[in-house]
């Protein structure tokens, strides 16, 4: 249910306000909590239609803007008849004595009593212009958004709960966002199309909840939840978190000159040798730390497009610079699955001195199986996302009754560059963990020829 | 005043106000489908919940529970094949114990999650203020939970949180270890408030039959609480309970022990006299209603190289060529406990069914040389259930505990009190059962008179042994004999292996609250 109330104002054409306000009330959320206000106000000025700009060639448009507000989210459990306010129920609840049986109630979830409104508190200024006779148009934002209470799925069970909807914490994203385009008829044969983006992004938390155990969001992946993600403060969010990988042990010597290893299970030549980050002189569940941050500095795309008399040439591409991948498989997969090893794994220990990354083939070793930098990869990539080339003959063919006829060729994902040993270099997840490589399938690379013909 | 002007001119596009009656009262619809306030005033839907966690969770009937109770003793091992589950030999059977892996974690995750559904049974009943006979008696089923769940864990993990209370915010339930003594304390506390709520049986007097066969009752909670001592060696107290257990006539011995793992059609062993707490479970006609375990599932015959008839089960759990040498052949337990690759099965007179097992030998045929008797399937029961070749035996149910442990846990204690005739004539119950009751002056299992309390201590000791085989005892006798170093120590075992370290999940998510166990 919402109460909504809008104005918008526009007064010449220049200046512009308009200003929101809503009360949305959610049977999501306990009633306690179920209501919750948000507003936006936004402005902007058209500096180029003021007269102090007539005078000035540069500028063929010119527009300042701005906004703050108050927006929100909800979340659910993702079940079936989902009310997190209610206690819902697992179906088939039923237990025998003997021959007779009898229905009993488990919860499908924990209800958070407490649970509210996830809020963002969102501002963003920017500046759009278009210069040289609108060829060019031009974009940049600056945005600023803090969430609060932000709602989020967390895992329990080790405190033998069922998982549960928690406010979280507070996360801060912040960056840039930059865009333009360049439109051009260079004659009556050519014209060009270009355009490009950037978004620079930042994150981090500010503050867990003092409802979470430990201050921490731990959202843990892959076989035996050794591959986490960890949501700290101070940190960007959904962190990756394990051991340094300093090398291997190469020999049983090389194991008594080291830091004992053993609070972490057996080992032996051939298996990480993992950094004392605390110089306590063992290594332990304490010399863990944040290992990789799976958001981006920043992402980018562009394309070009060019029309010369009946060809036209078109490229669309884009990547992503900065970010981390957490190769979940080749070390932590399940210790039931008999696969095919990848070709690095070639480059194995099998030896003193063989190798000092790639650890000993083994399902024995399950000292491996703890998360490391060796999960760890650059998830930059840069790819063609699709590439057309076309040519159309108009109506050379009208003797043979053809009105119109164009052939073209089109390839989808034509080319990535990038750094992962998985087949994509793209992973998603949820909010509070992103980016594992749980070895999901390739992007198919998809080429079309085509021919259009009107009669 | 000129911009006053100005926004006198303003355009004022749209005040839009949306309203709607009833409002209030529509956010108020529950869901259609049930919820947990449905069973908010009558506890016995939650207890009934509990119970499907108590017959079905890996905690406490499969893998994990094999892994923490039996598998790591020197009778029982893994099992199954080379390759599956790999690292529970190393987790379990050689005492490389691990802080971060499914089957601890799961132990423990499981067993909160039983210590919180009791707590919070435990809370509403407390709130609504239950006096009825019903209400009470879910209480005191609440109670036997929550005590069973600390027992275990304080079995296996020594110091650990104590949580006895409801709570909703998350970060409440992180606590620092509790020593052992609280721990027990409130075992104590439990078990006899257990014993006091919960009703003798189940047996309804007006319909004459009893509906609730293998419920909790006043006698398990008793018995738990005799072990409960046994571990301390509070031997009077064990004395105590395991006369109230005997002397309320609700139990006896099986004439016959290999009838105790009859769990086919009509089987005499499925909730029998000599029952005490069993987890249920029920496959009907043609496989409906399924309302099995993998208890029996997971141990069962793994067929391997062999013929299809011979997918009984995941093949865990199964006897070591340390039980089969050390245990004579005259005892006709043996017979009826280990069962033979390439043998006959011995036919009804030892638990068998008439066939003969495809021969050992991994990889081509069966990849073990033994497997556990006690949960071999009834193949009329496999036909019945229409799971012939399927490998699922979840309707036979787990016998957790069996009177005999009543009369041994009896007979140890008067020993241990110095009642040495007392403690020859409980022993005597036992070995006289499992020979065929061929009584005075037999062959088989002859009678051990009292000699010294280390002599009747020793065949207490290797009593224990034989009469409950591959049934999750031994470790923790073990342990608490202060045996395990030498019965154990040549496959790793050494002091800090009485406790398993806790999971480091459990000490990552309380941010340092808890801490690991001593020399882990």
């Amino acid at each position: 249910m919402s109460y909504l109330a809008r104005l918008i104002y526009n007064y010449k054409n220049k200046y512009y306000l308009n200003a929101s306000y809503r009360d949305d009330a959610s049977s999501r959320i306990p009633e306690k909590n179920r209501h919750q206000q948000f507003w936006s106000v936004g402005a902007a000025w058209e500096v180029g239609k003021e007269s102090f700009m007539e005078d000035q060639k540069f500028f063929d448009y010119l527009k300042l803007k701005g906004s703050i507000g108050v927006l929100g989210n909800q979340s659910t459990y993702g079940v079936s008849g989902d009310y997190p306010s209610y206690p819902g129920l697992q179906s088939g609840t039923i237990v025998p004595f003997g021959t007779n049986v009898v229905t009993g109630a488990l919860p499908a979830y924990r209800v958070n009593p407490n649970l509210q409104w996830e809020t963002v508190d969102a501002a963003e200024v920017g500046v759009e212009f278009n210069a040289f006779q609108n060829r060019l148009h031009f974009e940049a934002n600056y945005y600023n958004k803090v969430t609060k209470d932000m709602m989020t799925y967390v895992n329990l069970s080790s405190l033998g709960l069922d998982n549960q909807l928690e406010n979280g914490g507070k996360i801060r994203n912040w960056g840039q966002e930059v865009m333009a385009t360049w439109t051009q008829a260079v004659n009556k044969d050519l014209s060009i199309n270009l355009s490009g983006n950037i978004t620079f992004m930042k994150n981090k938390v500010l503050a867990v909840a003092e409802s979470l155990p430990g201050g921490r969001i731990i959202d843990a992946r892959a076989n035996n939840a050794t591959a986490e993600a960890r949501s700290l403060p101070g940190y960007p969010i959904a962190s990756f978190f394990g051991y340094v990988v300093e090398g291997l042990y190469q020999t049983q010597l090389d194991i008594l000159n080291s830091p004992l290893a053993s609070s972490l299970g057996t080992y032996r030549p051939g298996d990480f040798k993992f950094k004392d980050l605390n110089g306590d002189g063992v290594i332990s569940a304490d010399d863990r730390t944040i290992i990789g941050n799976p958001s981006p500095d920043f992402m980018y795309g562009g394309s070009v497009g060019l029309n010369y008399k009946g060809f036209n040439f078109d490229v669309d591409f884009g990547g992503v610079y900065g970010n981390e991948v957490f190769r979940v498989w080749g070390s932590l997969e399940s210790p039931f699955q008999r696969v095919n090893y990848p070709a690095f794994k070639a480059e194995r220990w099998n030896g003193p001195g063989t190798s000092n990354w790639e650890p000993i083939i083994s399902q024995a070793d399950r000292f491996n199986y703890n998360g490391s930098t060796y999960n760890i990869e650059d998830g930059s990539y840069f790819r063609i996302r699709n590439m057309q080339v076309g040519y159309n003959f108009g109506s050379k063919f009208s003797s043979a009754k053809i009105k119109n006829l164009r052939i073209f060729a089109n390839a989808q994902n034509l080319k990535t560059w990038k750094h992962t040993k998985g087949y994509t270099a793209e992973y998603g997840g949820s909010g509070t963990a992103f980016g594992f490589d749980e070895g999901g399938g390739a992007i198919p690379r998809v080429i079309t020829f085509g021919l259009n013909a009107t009669f | 005043m000129k911009y006053f002007k100005l926004f006198a001119g303003v355009a004022l596009v749209g005040v839009l106000l949306t309203t709607a009656s009833g409002c209030k009262k529509f956010l108020d619809r529950k869901p259609l489908s049930a919820t947990l306030d449905d069973y908010g005033s009558v506890v016995d839907g939650q207890i009934i919940g509990m119970y499907s966690v108590f017959h079905n969770w890996a905690g406490f009937q499969t893998l994990p529970w094999l892994d923490f109770n039996s598998i790591r003793d020197d009778d029982a091992q893994k099992g199954s094949s080379a390759t599956d589950g790999a690292e529970i030999v190393t987790e379990f059977e050689t005492f490389q114990y691990t802080k971060d892996d499914w089957a601890t974690n799961t132990y423990w995750n499981d067993h909160y999650y039983m210590i919180n559904a009791a707590n919070k049974v435990l809370y509403f009943a407390d709130s609504l203020k239950l006096t009825d006979v019903t209400a009470l008696r879910n209480v005191g089923e609440a109670y036997f939970f929550r005590a069973y769940s600390y027992f275990e864990l304080v079995k296996a993990y020594g110091e650990v949180p104590k949580i006895d209370f409801y709570y909703t915010v998350a970060s409440d339930g992180v606590k620092p270890k509790s020593p052992v003594a609280d721990i027990y304390a409130l075992i104590d506390a439990d078990l006899e408030k257990a014993s006091a709520l919960l009703p003798l049986n189940w047996f309804n007097s007006s319909t004459n039959n009893n509906p609730f066969p293998g419920r909790l009752t006043s006698g398990a909670a008793n018995t738990l609480w005799a072990q409960t001592h046994l571990f301390r060696q509070n031997w009077s107290r064990v004395t105590a309970l395991c006369n109230t257990v005997i002397a309320s006539g609700e139990y006896s011995l099986l004439s016959s022990f290999v009838d105790l793992w009859k769990d086919g059609v009509g089987g005499v062993g499925k909730n029998s006299k000599e029952s005490i707490l069993e987890a249920q479970n029920f496959i009907g006609a043609g496989g409906t209603p399924n309302l099995g375990s993998d208890f029996a599932t997971s141990q069962g015959v793994r067929q391997g190289g062999a013929a299809p008839q011979w997918n009984l089960g995941w093949g865990w759990n199964t006897p070591t060529d340390v039980l089969q040498a050390a245990w004579d052949n005259t005892d006709p337990r043996k017979a009826a406990t280990i069962l033979y690759s390439g043998q006959f099965d011995g036919g009804p007179a030892t638990g068998g069914y008439g066939a003969t097992l495809p021969p050992y030998g991994p990889g081509s045929s069966l990849d073990q040389k033994y497997w556990n008797k006690k949960v071999y399937s009834d193949p009329a029961m496999r036909q019945f259930t229409g799971h012939v070749t399927d490998g699922n035996a979840g309707w036979i149910n787990h016998k957790m505990i069996r009177y005999a442990d009543v009369i041994l846990m009896k007979a140890e204690a008067a020993n241990e009190q110095n009642d040495g005739a007392t403690a020859a004539a409980n022993l005597e119950l036992v070995r006289n059962r499992a020979s065929g009751n061929l009584g005075t002056g037999r062959a088989i299992l002859p009678y051990i008179p009292f000699v010294n309390q280390a002599q009747m201590r020793q065949a207490i000791k290797n009593e224990r042994r034989w009469e409950f085989a591959m049934e999750g005892y031994r470790f923790y006798d073990l342990v608490r004999w202060g045996d395990a170093v030498s019965a154990l120590g040549s496959l790793g075992y050494t002091d800090r292996c009485k406790y398993y370290p806790i999971p480091q999940k459990a000490i990552d998510i309380s941010g340092g609250v808890l801490v690991q166990n001593p020399q882990w």
